[in-house]
């Protein structure tokens, strides 16, 4: 079947144009996306930021930052897998808490 | 008789629904009254299948048009994929000369869908289970049948969505596997429509649902991708159709 240039031309488009959006997300958010580019097939790929912060015996709280944990076991921001892993790190803390997410809260260490 | 051309009509009028609950956001009034008369009309166009391989071309081709105009009018539906999906639908049915090309390219598009949504999903964020919680927690008939699912359900589910719309990014080009993925592809996005947050995205779920799996069915030949011209039902593939069966 000999395939017009039009027909090419559309069959380009529609591989071109999601492709070229993810890389530009991943370019720009890498493996932690938070939006879902346009006409990009990306959809349920992203979540809102999430945040946790430790609190000490002596009430200072600081950020806490998740990239040192393992790739993806990072990214578990249901119930108490990453606030453990994090006390367990950082032994000097008495709670964790998650900000965002679907399950937010306060964690005991 | 059931054609892809009656079936994506059919998604055009519901999808026509969504809009007119919104109502106009960027466009005049008249002028959005107008996009969405012939978005409707391209619909109806297309459930009678009166007018044969070209006048599918001419109503698919009045679908993009409106569609084009109505993410104009509300920028955010370039974001939610159906009617992007309908518009890529439409521009391959207006372009392609014959059933042949037509097909070619709704392969391509299914290809481009679920390879790049499979890829996609390759980050922490999606791996790591949130996405797929945040659907399920959504859900209000999960919700209110089922506990939460544990973190490892969450994370396996996440795998196997992955490995699912990978492969549905293939079966459409192996001929043995066009009906199984056409099955594997009406289960995924019931799933998807079973949690859904909230009626309207029901809705738009059963239009890129519903966008996918005809797609699926005609690429596997469980429905004609096109209206037969009245003249010669036989003619239904035009001179492609030996290259539309393959």
């Amino acid at each position: 079947m000999r395939v017009p240039p039009v027909v090419l031309a559309v069959a380009a488009l529609q591989l071109a144009l999601p492709t070229w959006m993810l890389v530009d997300r991943w370019a720009d958010e890498g493996s932690r996306p938070v939006s879902e580019r346009p006409a990009s097939w990306q959809m349920y790929s992203a979540e809102p930021p999430i945040f946790y912060t430790g609190t000490d015996a002596a009430g200072q709280t600081r950020r806490l930052d998740v990239d040192r944990l393992p790739p993806v076991l990072r990214a578990v921001d249901t119930g108490r897998f990453l606030p453990d892993r994090l006390c367990a790190r950082e032994t000097d803390l008495v709670t964790v808490e998650r900000t965002g997410g679907i399950q937010p809260g306060t964690f005991a260490c | 008789m059931l054609t892809a051309d009656r079936v994506g009509g059919a998604l055009v009028l519901v999808k026509a629904v969504d809009v007119t609950v919104r109502g106009p956001v960027e466009l005049p009034g008249a002028l959005w009254f107008a996009v969405l008369a012939l978005w409707v009309a391209a619909g109806l166009a297309l459930v009678t299948g009166r007018a044969g391989f070209n006048g599918g071309r001419v109503a698919w081709g009045a679908a993009f048009v409106s569609g084009a105009a109505l993410a104009v009018d509300y920028p955010l539906e370039l974001r939610r994929q159906h009617l992007v999906l309908l518009m890529g639908v439409a521009l391959a049915a207006l372009v392609a000369r014959n059933l042949g090309e037509r097909l070619l390219l709704w392969r391509v598009q299914l290809t481009s869908l679920y390879g790049v949504a499979a890829l996609a999903k390759v980050n922490e964020s999606f791996l790591g289970g949130d996405v797929l919680a945040r659907a399920v927690v959504d859900a209000p008939l999960w919700s209110a049948l089922l506990p939460p699912p544990p973190t490892l359900l969450l994370i396996a589910a996440g795998i196997a969505l992955i490995v699912t719309e990978a492969a549905l990014a293939v079966t459409p080009w192996v001929r043995r596997l066009r009906r199984p993925g056409t099955v594997l592809a009406v289960a995924l996005h019931g799933v998807a429509f079973v949690v859904s947050p909230e009626p309207l995205v029901a809705l738009r779920l059963v239009v890129f649902g519903g966008t996918a799996v005809l797609l699926h069915a005609a690429s596997a030949g469980l429905l004609p991708a096109a209206q037969p011209r009245r003249e010669s039902a036989a003619a239904v593939g035009g001179p492609s159709a030996p290259a539309a069966a393959g």
